[in-house]
């Protein structure tokens, strides 16, 4: 009753009752890692326009002697998710998870900009952020590896939300600013993922995966409009894409609900 | 024992159907990014305009494949066609007429992978390989009534012409990875990832301008770099 209950919880419920005499075996479990480079660029029209740099952060890097600058890295996000997989007929299965993101190490700085209007170089603050949860289903295939491993092998696609902040101040200007951007919205970046498990026990795995999400929002306009102050009132809509691509590493462990 | 030494020398063959997606075939991300970026700077700065921005294009994959396998290598020559749903988008300035921005594209590539097998049960595998990839590419940008936004458009160094269309041919690079497993004796199913690379030389320009006379210019680059996902079905053939 219990493992039948669990089993509904576990989303994968409508496919089980004509399954279950076919070799179904349902896993859930927890997984956490990183994701470099996470939001990728972090572009944006404030950046490319006022600031030149054209790639974003990557763009955003440069230092001068007489002015204090410091490195600007691309974000590292850290993760932490659930997942359930069904295991059917030995070497199908179906993976739902979902986990959240957040930028961890990395995005701030201190850089400098030219100023066309004063003829002169500026140091600038540069702040970025982004979180955001998806929750992937992926299809795929499970070949169990000797007796006590598996390997999947699994593509899909995921809902994704996610929230991209940017900061950029300047006190050194002749006409001191602060300007901020925010950016949220969802879109389905496709997955591939790869996957292998060993077994510590007959129901209790580790496993440890890669994954590759490929999508991106379309262009957003900024949520924050109201900074406008300085800066000869530029740059206050900002826009921008939010960037769900990238690899993302991973380490977990799931339990079976029968044993292997 | 004579015959099947003779079966493991000469291989095997098989032939397969696959379905999958991909996203932003022809990589027109950045260019529609560029267009959406304009359309809402205007809006922003102008009410009462109004703007319809352009979707990314998801195109779903339809392919074939012809494998042969001999022992631990594998030869695949494959054939994957990508055609999304156009996409559209639209800029109505103040007082003015709706100029319509609709993106056509189409990807057909044959990849030929040479790879490695790693057999773990009867016709149960995982493979990885790389190649070559002949690529056929088509990117057509039509606007309805390019003279309301000309202005706007030329400004961030983005067409005005009525229509641009870019075709060509091509060879890329790929690599792929996938897995599969046993449904009978003859046929299996698998999931494959193709991630490929490729760019053309710039190409000349076969639309025409406001004015309707055809024009060369501007030319362009067709970037095929992008990620296949695809499900398959197989059949190994007797030899």
């Amino acid at each position: 009753m219990i493992r039948r209950l669990l089993a509904f919880i576990l989303f994968t419920q409508p496919f089980s009752a004509p399954l279950i005499a076919a070799n179904v075996n349902y896993t859930i479990g927890i997984f956490g890692g990183v994701m470099p480079s996470f939001g990728g660029s972090m572009n944006s029209s404030i950046q490319r326009e006022y600031f030149d740099s054209e790639s974003g952060i990557d763009g955003m890097r440069r230092s001068m002697s007489g002015i204090e600058t410091s490195k600007i890295d691309r974000l590292t996000g850290i993760f932490l998710g659930i997942q359930t997989k069904t295991i059917f007929r030995d070497f199908y299965m179906i993976r739902f998870a979902g986990s959240y993101c957040n930028g961890f190490i990395g995005g701030s700085g201190k850089s400098i900009f030219y100023s066309t209007d004063y003829g002169n170089y500026y140091q600038l603050e540069c702040d970025y952020s982004f979180w955001e949860f998806d929750f992937p289903l992926t299809l795929g295939l499970s070949i169990p590896f000797w007796k006590d491993a598996k390997i999947f092998l699994s593509c899909g696609v995921a809902f994704a939300y996610g929230e991209y902040k940017n900061k950029f101040t300047s006190s050194t200007y002749p006409d001191p600013f602060t300007r901020k951007g925010s950016f949220s919205k969802w879109a389905f970046p496709l997955i591939v993922l790869l996957e292998g498990e060993y077994f510590i026990s007959s129901q209790i795995a580790v496993n440890s995966t890669i994954s590759y999400y490929r999508g991106s929002t379309k262009v957003l306009t900024d949520n924050t409009k109201n900074d406008y102050l300085g800066f000869g009132m530029n740059g206050a809509v900002d826009y921008a894409k939010i960037d769900f691509s990238g690899y993302r590493f991973s380490m977990g462990v799931s339990y079976y609900y029968y044993s292997i | 024992m004579i015959s099947s030494n003779r079966v493991l020398a000469i291989g095997e063959i098989a032939v397969g159907m696959n379905v999958g997606i991909t996203y932003d075939p022809n990589h027109l991300e950045d260019e529609i990014n560029k267009y959406n970026i304009v359309m809402e700077t205007y809006k922003e700065s102008n009410p009462g305009s109004r703007v319809s921005t352009i979707d990314i294009p998801y195109s779903p994959l339809l392919g074939f494949n012809f494998r042969y396998q001999f022992n631990y290598l594998l030869f695949r020559l494959g054939c994957h066609l990508a055609k999304p749903v156009y996409t559209e988008g639209s800029i109505t300035p103040l007082g003015g007429v709706k100029n319509k921005i609709r993106v056509t594209t189409y990807q057909n590539s044959y990849p030929l992978s040479i790879g490695f097998i790693l057999p773990l049960k009867e016709r149960t595998y995982f493979f990885m390989g790389v190649g070559l990839a002949y690529n056929q590419a088509y990117v057509k940008i039509n606007q309805s009534v390019p003279s309301q936004s000309s202005s706007l458009f030329s400004g961030a160094g983005l067409s005005t012409n009525r229509r641009d269309r870019y075709t060509q041919d091509f060879a890329g690079y790929h690599l792929i990875f996938g897995a599969e497993v046993p449904i009978n004796k003859r046929f299996t199913v698998s999931t494959e990832w193709i991630h490929q690379e490729g760019r053309s030389y710039p190409l000349n320009n076969g639309g025409i301008d406001e004015s309707g006379n055809e024009i060369i210019l501007p030319r362009r680059t067709i970037n095929v770099e992008g990620d296949f996902i695809l499900f398959g079905v197989n059949y190994y053939i007797k030899i």
